[in-house]
Order: structure tokens, then sequence, then C-alpha cells
């Protein structure tokens, strides 16, 4: 633990030292900064740029371009400032640029955004945004910039490059305006307000051209109107049908657009490694297809199942397949849904929300819900639940009805177990559960859950009633302060079964056995990731740690205590895939044989 | 044991009180009825955009996934199923789909 200890110290100052370093440089090739702005900046682009940032960069920059997006608490790094003198000493080619090509968490916006909408967005952020005095660098490489002001009034701001005033402002052509520079400036005057003899020259060249190419074009606009009959201007009205037919058009489009059938096929998937005292090392796979339908506005079908590898008792393998979601769900109104068939239990929150691999921060389940669960996973039934909110807050509920566990009775290894895999009633009883949760503010959600029924088969001896309940909580604070985000959450659970006899007559070998039976198990768990540093190697590791208990009476079979305290570092490849790396210490009854003590190496994905 | 019989019983208390609050409406009768005033005015749901919703409900459990990874149409389904998995409420569920489609 000491050796966890000073990890994690070590982590810590290493990521609060590369935070305090400052960001990386972005910096846009050359050979794009010199990019021309082919878009007037005119009112009709500005409109249309204000709507591209509106649907996709407030969220993150926010409406007044400050950086200050609703998204900034859940993002790695603080967005751009667009009102920032940095920003704009940049080209507009630069900027283009890295708006085309993005960097994380900023997306590429070139397959989304037409060519068209970038320079749009640009002309808006720069007639919105963009410092007042300043000119504006269309296509000046950044090194020009420096050299624009250095030496010149001692004004403190943006280095900008100011347009000369020998030089006519042009209708819209090419801006090339590199090295603005004087050699030998009048006292008084700024440097910027003048060009070389060279520069002026060229200039004086490129605008004598676009004058007769603007003569031309007159010439030829002329012989044009006179073989064009005269249209009446379009009114509004007719705009507006334009644009309906456009937006019809569109919606069209989209319709035909590949992925528009409403079946989708997701899941996940696992390869691990096992190394364990005591026991042989081994690795493991898994894969969870999910499948997904849903054919009109308000039915969705669910499906899902387990494959995984086996190895039998007598050494020959196989592949088993479980189904853990097979169900139809129909959405009554905002509040309430209803279902039926093989649904995850909403009982805790662990199957519900945590427990695919490429979610799990850990390579492996906490012991209440594994290989001796206490808590169901799956159960067939019917279900209603919804989500009804409350001023800022949100208070969710799930009830269901379903077959109900079995509570073994003739394995001398698991007898007063609960078993959540059976598809049948065995009793002519069903059981009964709900699950009643409260967000009270972002990222903080806690929850209650109950679970009841009779579990014991028909013709045993005794009546066997199962009571399960359990408690959770799980928050995600972001922390600046400490670069980065933590993620807390936590279980417990307690499996309250009558007390019965087992085997009454040995004619199973083990009985009469007679036991209390009272289990109960949680864990807690700690995560840590520097979300906020700027170094994306390091920000895409995470620590984790985790404790975790399971306590079972010691008459029962299989019997005792078992903890695990387990340390971890997992590195995120990409969001839906991770590579994780965990020690659990493990301390057990000696009725549950030595410690095994396991390193564990696990890829989870989400497909 | 003491607790679990304790917890029992508070959940019997939690769900007499609360489940009846969850039925006693329907959008439409919230829709016709007066507007409500002092406490029940400050019990209405604050409106959230389809990206707010987004960062405080998808981000709790897991990192998010590109918007462009999936078309409108799969956006749906995908949404509808998350309000199944994490008790999403319908407009949230269209609000966080209007989002990730850039409708």
């Amino acid at each position: 633990m000491k050796f966890g200890s000073a990890t994690i110290l070590v982590f810590f100052i290493a990521a609060r030292l590369h935070a305090a370093s400052g960001p990386d440089k972005w910096v846009a090739p050359a050979k794009t900064s010199r990019m021309v702005n082919p878009i007037p900046e005119s009112s009709a682009s500005i409109k249309l740029g204000k709507i591209v940032f509106m649907n996709n960069c407030v969220s993150c920059h926010g409406n007044q371009g400050r950086g200050d997006g609703l998204l900034v608490p859940n993002l790695p790094i603080r967005p751009a400032d667009l009102a920032s003198p940095d920003v704009w000493a940049q080209t507009e080619g630069a900027l283009f640029w890295k708006i085309s090509t993005g960097r994380q968490p900023m997306p590429t916006w070139e397959p989304v955004l037409k060519e068209e909408e970038r320079w749009n967005v640009i002309n808006f952020l720069h007639a919105t945004f963009a410092p007042k005095t300043d000119g504006r660098l269309s296509n000046a490489p950044p090194a020009a910039a420096p050299t624009a002001t250095k030496g010149g009034s001692g004004t403190k701001g943006p280095e900008v490059v100011q347009r000369p005033p020998a030089v006519p402002d042009l209708p819209r052509g090419p801006r090339d305006a590199p090295g603005l520079a004087a050699t030998s400036a009048p006292a008084g005057a700024s440097e910027s307000e003048f060009v070389r003899r060279a520069e002026y020259d060229r200039l004086a060249r490129e605008h004598a051209a676009l004058r007769d190419e603007f003569e031309q074009f007159k010439k030829e606009r002329a012989a044009g109107l006179a073989a064009v009959p005269v249209t009446k201007p379009a009114s509004q009205e007719d705009v507006d049908d334009l644009q309906k037919a456009a937006d019809a058009l569109t919606k069209e489009m989209i319709s035909i657009h590949p992925g528009t059938e409403k079946f989708f096929v997701a899941g996940d998937a696992f390869i691990g490694f096992t190394a364990q005292h005591h026991n042989n090392s081994t690795f493991s796979a898994g894969l969870a297809p999910l499948l997904l339908w849903k054919p009109t506005s308000n039915l969705l079908f669910e499906s899902s199942f387990d494959l995984g590898l086996n190895t039998n008792p007598d050494a020959s393998s196989s592949t088993s397949i479980d189904l853990t979601i097979a169900d139809a769900i129909f959405f009554i109104n905002d509040w309430l849904s209803i279902g039926g068939g093989v649904f995850v239990t909403p009982f805790g929150v662990y199957h519900t929300h945590f427990d695919p691999p490429w979610i799990n921060k850990f390579a492996d389940d906490p012991l209440p819900f594994g290989d001796r669960a206490i808590a169901p996973g799956s159960s067939l039934g019917l279900f209603v639940r919804g989500a009804k909110l409350v001023a800022n807050s949100k208070i969710v509920y799930d009830v269901y009805v379903s077959n109900g566990p079995n509570v073994i009775t003739t394995d001398r290894a698991a007898a007063g177990s609960l078993s959540f895999d059976n598809w049948n009633d065995i009793n002519n009883n069903k059981a009964v559960g709900a699950r009643i949760g409260f967000i009270p503010v972002p990222n903080l959600e806690t929850g209650y859950s109950i679970f009841y029924g009779t579990a014991s088969p028909s013709g045993f001896p005794s009546r066997v009633h199962a009571t399960l309940q359990a408690v959770d909580i799980n928050y995600r604070p972001d922390v600046p302060a400490l670069a980065g985000t933590f993620d807390f959450r936590a279980e417990w659970i307690w499996s309250d079964v009558s007390k019965a006899t087992y085997d009454p007559t040995g004619a199973n070998g083990f009985g009469p056995l007679s036991f209390s039976n009272y289990r109960d198990g949680g864990y807690v768990q700690l995560c840590y990731r520097p979300t906020h540093v700027h170094n994306e190697i390091i920000r895409n590791f995470e620590i984790v740690s985790r404790w975790d208990l399971l306590r079972v009476p010691d008459r029962a079979p299989g019997g005792g205590r078992e903890q695990r305290y387990t340390i971890g570092l997992d590195y995120w490849i990409n969001p839906q895939a991770v590579l994780k790396l965990d020690y659990e210490f493990d301390r057990r009854a000696a009725s549950l044989g030595p410690a095994q003590d396991a390193l564990l190496l696990q890829l989870g994905l989400g497909l | 044991m003491n607790a679990a019989k304790l917890l029992t019983r508070v959940s019997a208390i939690i769900a007499l009180a609360v489940l009846p609050m969850g039925c006693s409406s329907s959008p439409e009768s919230s829709a016709s009825s007066q507007p409500a005033t002092g406490f029940l005015a400050a019990l209405a749901p604050v409106h959230k955009t389809g990206a707010q919703i987004w960062a405080e409900n998808c981000t709790r459990c897991h990192n998010p996934r590109p918007a462009t990874q999936y078309s409108p149409q799969q956006w749906d389904v995908i949404t509808s199923h998350m309000r199944v998995r994490c008790n999403l409420d319908g407009e949230e569920q269209r609000e966080v789909w209007k989002f990730m489609s850039g409708v």
C-alpha cells in the first residue's frame, strides 16, 4: 500500500506540474495559414455564421465566446477564449485549419460543416468577438505579426497588421500582405502605415489587374442583362416557399442516408489475462452484442446476450450464451414507460449503469455482483419505470414483478444461496421489486432498492422468503484545483433469506443443515483522471482504487468473509476502449481457502 | 439485521409518499391547469438544453462518444435505449437527441 500511495502522490505532482506548465502551443501549418477567406464579411455571411456557431460551438465556447460554455466542466481542457487577442493574432487561414482539423476535445468539423459554413463562422467570430481595435490578418503568416508592431508606437495589445491607407479597400480579393513593415518610419508616425516600395508596386499591380478584371466583368454583366428578361424581385413569400422546399429536401436526403433504419447494433467485448495466487494464470475473453430496434416513436425492442468461453471439469471447452436482455418497452408519456421480457434488474445500479467492460473501471465485478452474487442481474417479468423532473433535480423510479429467485436446496456446495438465473417460476409466487433514485444536483445520484419474493421450490418443507435491499450513490465531481475529475461509486446490499433446514433427511449427503441465512456486501471505489492536464498521454490515464466485501454465514456452504483491496491504472485508448491493469489484495476466511491475490490485465471495448 | 429492518420500513414510507406523486399528473392535465404559484412554482422543472442534459447525465457513467459517430436515426435509437437504462425523462431524451444529431 505504501507503494500505491507513493504512486498516487507522484502522479498528482506530475499532473500539477504539467498543468502549471501551460498548454501546448497549437500552431497551424504555415501553408494553411496563407489560405484566403473567399467569403466577404457581409451581414448575410455573419448571419449564416451565427447559425453555425449557435448550433455547434456555443455549448463549449459560450454565448460570449469566452470559452465558458455549459460543457466546460466536463471538458478536459478549457476551450479557447474567442475574444482573446491571441486568437486574432492568427490568420483566418490558420483559424480555418483549426476549425477543420480540430484537436481533442474540439471535434474535427471538416466532415460536419461545409467549407462555406466554416468561413461564414469565421466571419461571424471576427465581427462579434474580435477586439475592435485590430486590423484583420487575412492571410499573413504568423511571423508577420510581430514584425508589423516591432518598434512601433509601443502600445501593448494584439500583434496586428494595419491595412496601409495607400492600398485601396478592394471589394474582396486576395489579401496577400506579408511583411507589411516600414524600414524607416518618420517620427510620430506609426510604422504600420507604410510599406516598402516593392510591396507597394506589387499591390499597385494587383490593383490594376483587379480594376481591369472588374471593368471586364461590368461589360459582361451589361451584355448579359440585355439578353435576360427583367424578372420581378423575389418577395418574402417566395423566399419562405423556397426555404420550405429546401427543408423538405433536406429531410428527404436525411431519410435516405445510410443508417436510417431504426435498427442498431452495439455491445461490448473484453480480452483479459489473470494471474492469481494458488491458481493457474489464464486468458479470458467475452462478447456481448446489443441489438436495438425502434419501429415506432414509442416502441423499443432490446436484446443482448453474453457469449463466453468455459473450460469444463473434464478439460473440454464450451461456449456459453446467456440471454441478458430480451424486452419490449412502450413509452406511455414523458415520465412513464412500461415493458416486459428479460430485463436488467434495477436493483442497485451496478448492472444497469456500470458493468459493461468499457464502463467498469476494473477488470472484474465487485464481490456482491461476482461469482457468488447476492444481487440479481436479469429478471423475467414486467416493469414500469420513468423519471420526474422537480426544479433542478430529478426523481427516478422502477417497479417490477418477476419470476423471482430460487434458493438452492440440493447442492452441497451452494445450499442456501439464491440463484437468479431461473427463468421458470418454481413456486407459483412472483417476486416484486422497486428502486427509487434521487439526483439532487448534476453528477450526483443516490438510490434505494428493495426486492422481495418467495424463493423455496414447491415441495420444499420450509417456506423460504428472500428480502434484498440495497443503497447506492455515485458522484463525479470536476476538481480544477487538482487538475482532474474524481469518480466515486459505492453500493451496499443486504440479503435476508429465511432460516431453513436443507437436506433434512440426509438424502443429499450433507444434511440436515440449518443456519441463519443473512448475507451482506458492497463496494466503495474512487478513481481519479487528470482531465485538466494538457498532455494527452497523461490525460488518458486514470488511477483506480476499490474496496469490496462479501459476508456469508459461516455455517452456510461456501460461508465466510472475503474482502479485497484493488488498486490499478487504466489507460483510455479512446472514449470506448480502455486498457486496465489491476492488482487485488485478497483477504478471506480460512473456510474459503488461501487468499488469492491477483494481477489482472484487461482490454475493455464498447462496440 | 436491525439496519435492514429499518431500511424496509423506510422504503415502505418512501414508496407510499413518492410514487403517487409520479402518477398524479399527466402532461395534458398540467398543460391545461393554471400556472403554479409559490411553492409549486419552485418545483417546476428547470428547462435545460440538450447539451446540459447530456453533460449532466451521460458523462456520469461513461465517456461521451463523438456526435458524428452515428446518424440522427441511430442517435434516436441510442437515446431511447439510454432513456430506459438510466431513467431519462422523455423531454430529456428528445433534447439530447437534438444535441447529438445537430438538429
